[in-house]
Parts: structure tokens; sequence; C-alpha cells
């Protein structure tokens, strides 16, 4: 009996890790590459025969969440970076305006585009490969935007897999930061010169408020370019005077942390006077939302609870 | 400047039998319209074989003969990038360079430009408000709505400028450009309105370009530059007439109001289809027809033609160079630029001459 026990264990265990191993394969090779066909966030239908050899996406987010499913990408847009795997391959002009040639010329199978940024030119991408559109705008798009790729790229159980997990660690973080009295925070993307206030229905904003704090902007209505983001007076901010003030600085040299030390009005802020403004990467926190939120969440943890934020 | 400019010529000669001056005539006409074709296959032919992928003309042409010859990635780069692309340009081109053809008629000024008058303007409103606001809509509707807003565009400019007897180019300037910026200013607040941080979109809408335009926007355009083309050569003879002074022409029993309404919507026509795929692109029915004017002369029948040809190779050629050769000149190749910037920058001076010389040639 007791000798048998290991053994059982042991073909048990064994019979598991094949399981998990080749279970994905496996189910692969019995159903053959179906053809798949996917509603995209335009409401366009798109149908693959064949699992996609040749992916690209049209913006750092889009490319971050491939290569977290291990879809690896053939191109990418200029300055994406990240993963560093990204770093050598071939570029095709910045998210806004793709070089179309150089795309072409990548041969790419599937093409995964911004639906704010590519939208006006849906047939141009069309001609050069089939094209989904996702739009990742807050935290809980990302797991949701995650299973979409990987249905997409036929990476379904890493997907899967992930966005799961991701939905564990929101839930989580949720429920953490329902617990904890947090800071009164203000959120500045741009220049202080022309400065959008992210709000708690940006990606940022989102995560500040998950963590349990106060977004001072939240009762404004949205104004300025971009949405979720409300335009704020000088008065309404002294009012406020925030604990602290995050900062991402688009559009010019000068951080603006460091502005603000030199301006007599937004040097009489609290936050300013102690230190507590903080600029943010610009790609982690704004630009790029996507499987590094873990990440962004963590160094604003930091920021808010930590015991040592100087 | 005068040397070339030349009485009012052909259509009320009386005689038929040609004299020598007509024959000489007739064979500088044919030379400048062999060359304008010329210069037009070759902007179409550097506008093919450039690009920001390097693709020998030998290939080019060899995709362009026979598609499946070449690989993939060529055939798509020279059947769906460059070709609609110069396609759509050397329409929009011809369009506005007629345009402005028509509208000087109209005017009787060097200045009728449909962006200078608030045609492009209004076409500019109307595109923008239909393709934006109205996302349901076939895109078929926009080059319409263009018309429409076009046509209002130059009537306003027009009847603000019209001082009883006639318009003078400076009451014309100054009414286009007040109404070009208050449509402006429409524009963009529907733009704003409805493009969330689309920053492409935005840019798209604000300088006229061709980066979005694919094969679709032909089908869109070549229509209306059909139709506009054969409808301005048929007012041709009425333009010629109306040219004369508008007392003569009644004399010579021309309807001349309804001439004049003919003229202005055949240039909505053609500068709304024109706007509608390619935004507000400045200056080519100011610098065409005058070029036109001054090697061909004033006959609306050559006049037309030749415009067209000229505007076509003009703006491929101006786009050629905003999409290839300037990014390379500035060290900024991941980026192109809008032609409109190119025509702009050619146009604005010729506008400013044209605005100080008190009486400018026409």
């Amino acid at each position: 009996m007791i000798r048998h026990l290991p053994r059982r264990a042991l073909i048990v265990a064994l019979a598991l890790t094949l399981a998990a191993g080749l279970g994905g394969p496996l189910a692969y090779a019995q159903e053959g590459p179906q053809p798949r066909t996917l509603t995209d966030v335009l409401d366009r239908e798109i149908t693959l025969e064949a699992p996609p050899q040749r992916v690209v996406g049209m913006s750092a987010s889009i490319t971050e969440m491939l290569f977290a499913i291990g879809v690896q990408p053939v191109g990418v847009t200029e300055g994406v970076d990240y993963p560093p795997a990204a770093e050598g391959l071939p570029t095709f002009g910045v998210g806004y305006q793709p070089d179309l040639e150089a795309l072409a010329a990548l041969e790419p199978d599937l093409i995964v585009a911004n639906a704010m940024l590519n939208r006006g030119i849906i047939d141009q991408l069309e001609a050069i490969a089939p094209t989904f559109f996702v739009l990742t705008r807050t935290l809980s798009d990302i797991p949701q935007n995650i299973r979409l790729l990987g249905e997409l790229t036929w990476h379904d159980t890493q997907a899967d897999y992930l966005a799961m997990s991701y939905e564990h660690y929101l839930d989580m973080a949720a429920s953490l930061g329902q617990s904890l009295e947090g800071p009164d925070v203000l959120i500045i993307v741009g220049t202080l010169k022309r400065p959008n206030y992210g709000k708690s229905s940006t990606y940022l904003g989102s995560m500040v408020a998950m963590l349990g704090a106060n977004n001072i902007a939240d009762g404004e209505k949205d104004a300025g370019p971009f949405p979720g983001y409300a335009q704020l007076s000088m008065e309404t901010i002294l009012d406020a005077d925030p604990d602290i003030i995050l900062t991402v600085t688009r559009g010019s040299d000068t951080p603006m942390p460091e502005s603000m030390r030199d301006d007599p009005m937004w040097s009489a802020l609290t936050a300013v006077q102690e230190g507590r403004v903080y600029e943010l990467d610009n790609r982690l926190f704004v630009e790029s939302p996507g499987p590094r939120f873990v990440e962004a969440f963590a160094q604003l943890y930091e920021l808010f609870y930590g015991e040592d934020t100087e | 400047m005068s040397s070339q400019t030349q009485p009012n010529p052909t259509p009320l000669s009386p005689l038929n039998t040609p004299s020598r001056a007509t024959k000489r005539r007739l064979a500088r006409r044919t030379v400048i319209v062999v060359l304008a074709v010329a210069l037009l296959a070759t902007a179409l032919v550097v506008a093919l074989g450039s690009g920001s992928q390097s693709i020998p003309y030998k290939t080019v042409l060899q995709a362009l003969l026979d598609r499946e010859s070449v690989k993939k990635s060529v055939q798509i780069i020279v059947h769906e990038v460059r070709l609609p692309r110069a396609m759509v340009g050397a329409l929009v081109g011809m369009n506005l360079a007629i345009s402005g053809v028509m509208l000087q008629g109209v005017v009787r000024s060097p200045l009728g430009d449909p962006y200078i008058l608030g045609v492009s303007a209004g076409a500019g409103l109307a595109a923008a408000f239909v393709t934006l606001r109205m996302p349901e809509a076939p895109p078929q509707v926009a080059p319409s709505a263009a018309f429409v807003g076009a046509l209002a565009g130059a009537l306003i400019v027009y009847a603000i400028a019209w001082d009883g007897s006639g318009v003078t180019t400076t009451r014309l300037a100054l009414a286009g450009v007040a109404l070009t910026t208050m449509i402006g200013a429409l524009t963009t607040t529907v733009v704003v309105m409805s493009v969330q941080g689309g920053a492409q979109i935005f840019f798209q809408w604000l300088v006229g370009g061709l980066y979005t335009v694919g094969w679709p926007e032909y089908h869109l355009v070549a229509p209306y530059a059909l139709l506009g083309f054969v409808l301005a050569m048929a007012l041709a003879r009425s333009a010629n007439v109306l040219a004369l002074g508008d007392e003569v022409a009644q004399g010579l029993g021309l309807n001349v109001e309804r001439t004049r309404f003919l003229m202005s919507a055949v240039a909505a026509l053609l500068a709304g289809s024109a706007v509608a795929v390619a935004g507000l692109i400045a200056f080519v029915g100011l610098l065409v027809p005058f070029i036109a004017r001054r090697l061909v002369g004033s006959d609306f029948r050559i006049l037309i033609p030749v415009s067209g040809l000229l505007g076509a190779a003009l703006l491929l050629w101006a786009d050629t160079a905003a999409r290839v050769g300037l990014p390379n000149l500035l060290g900024v190749q991941s980026v192109e630029f809008p032609v409109g910037i190119l025509t702009a920058a050619v146009g604005g001076p010729l506008f400013l001459w044209l605005v100080r010389a008190r009486r400018a040639q026409w």
C-alpha cells in the first residue's frame, strides 16, 4: 500500500503535466485550424482562415499585449521599446500616421489597429491585411482585449490564463482600495501652460481611484481635446489643495514638478511645498495601457502609502 | 508678363479661314498641350516610383503590367498605396485648377480660387459635418454635401463682394478671407466636438492632404471630376462671352446671371468633391490658371483642359515632394507632410502679389 502511493502520485503528476503542456496543441490537432470570425470594437467582422503568422500592432499598448500572450510581432511603431524583444524589430512610422509602404513591406497577415488613431485609414490597412481594431482605455479593457487578441491569434490558453489572473488582481486591488483612506490627488497630463486634468475615467485615473485615492477633478465635466480629462481653474485647485500631484509632462522639456516650484501660484500648494509632486512615465501611465499596469499599480501604491515616499 | 496675353481670341472671330497668326497660335497650343501631358505623365511615373520603400522602376512597371508577377508586398505598395493616391491626387489637382478657372471667369479677377473665395471652406464644413457627425451616412453623401457647402460659400462671398456693377479684387479677397476664417472656426468646432484625441483626423481636416486616400476615395471623386470637366467645357463658350463684360455679353444675347450661376455651380461641384476626399488644399486654383493663361491665353475652350492637365501635374509633383522629398530633406523620415503646406508655400506669395498689384492682369 505504502509503496504504491508515490508511484500513483507520480503517474497522476505526470498525466497532469502532460495535459497542461500538451493540452493546447492536442486540442488544436483534433480540431484543426478552424476559421475564426471575430467582431472588433468598431463592430467590424473579420474572418481568419488559419492562425496568423505575421502580426503587427499599431501602438505600444497593443504590442505589449501581443508579447504578453506569446505572440511575437514582425514590426512595431516607432519608439516602442518594451518589452526588450521589441527593440530590434523593424518599424513602420508613428502610431497616428503609420508608413503604409513600410507596413506593407512587412507582409503582415494580421493588423491590430488602434480604434482612436487609425480609423481614418481602415481601407488602406484592409488592403494590406485583415485589420482588427481595439481600444484600451480603462483597466477593465485590458483583460478583455487580451482575450480578444488571444482568440485572434489562436493563443487562447495563454490569453485566458493571463486575463484571468489580471481580473483576479484587479478584484483584489479594488477591495484593498476600498479599505484604504487614500490621499486627495490631482492628475495633470500635458504642460503647466496647457494642462489636462485626468479624471477617474482615464487609465491613470482609474488606477488612482482603485487605490482608494480621491480625485479632485472628478466633479468636473470633460473638457479639452481628450476624453476623460477636465479643465480646472487655478482657484479650484488652490481651494482643494491636493495631498499629492501626479504629472505626466508631454510637449515640454521641463517636467512639471520643476516648473511648479518656480511658479508663484503652484508653489503655494501644500503638495508642491512638501515635495509630493511626482512626474510619472508617459508610456507606463498614460499612453500604453496594457500588461504593465501591475507595475504602474505598484508604483502608485508606493507613492500613496509607502513608508519612505521621499 | 503681359507679352503673351492676347486680345480676345477665336470664339468671336468672324473669319473662317485660318490666318497665319491663327495657325501659329494653334501650333503653340498644340506644343503646350503636349508639354502639359508630358509633365503629367512624368509626375505620374515619379509618384509611382517613389516612396518610403525603394522599389526599382522596372519592378513598379512589372507590378503595373502583371500584378501577380511581383511579390505580395510590392503588389500592395504599388496597387493599393501608390496608384490610388496618385490617381486621386491628379483628379483633385485637376478639379481645383478647373474650379479656379471657372471662378475667375465668374468674378473676372485672378483671385477666383476656391480656397480664397470660401468655396473650399464651405465644402470643408459640410464634408466634416457629414463625415464626423453623421457616421451612419454612406460615404457618397460627403461629396454631395460638400458641393452644397461649396456653392453656398461661393454665393455668400460673391454677394458680399458685389458692389452693384462688379466685384473688385480687394473686396473679393477680404470677403473670402473673412468667410474662410468664420467657416474655418465652425469646422474646427465640429472636428473638436467629434474627434476625441484623434490627432490624425484633426490634422487631416485642417491642412489638406492625401495620406488617407485609397481606391474608395478615387471612386468617390472620379464621377464628379468627369461630370465637372464636361460641364465646364460645355460652358466654355458662354464663359468666353461673359469675359467681354456684362453689357457686351448681354448685347450678344447671353443670360449673364444664369451663366454666372452655372459656372459657380460647376466650380463648386469640382472643388467640393476635391475637398471631400483631400481636405482644404490651398491655392492650386490660383496658381494653375495664372500660369495657364500666360501659356495659352484666355480662351476657356483651351484654358480649361490645359489648366486641368497642369493642375493634376502640379498636385502630383507637390504630393510626391511632401510625401518623400520634404521628409528626407528635413531628416524626419518617419512622417510625411500634407501636400497642402507645399501648395500654400508656393501659392501664398503669388496671392500676396496679386492682391498688391492694383490692376492685376487677367
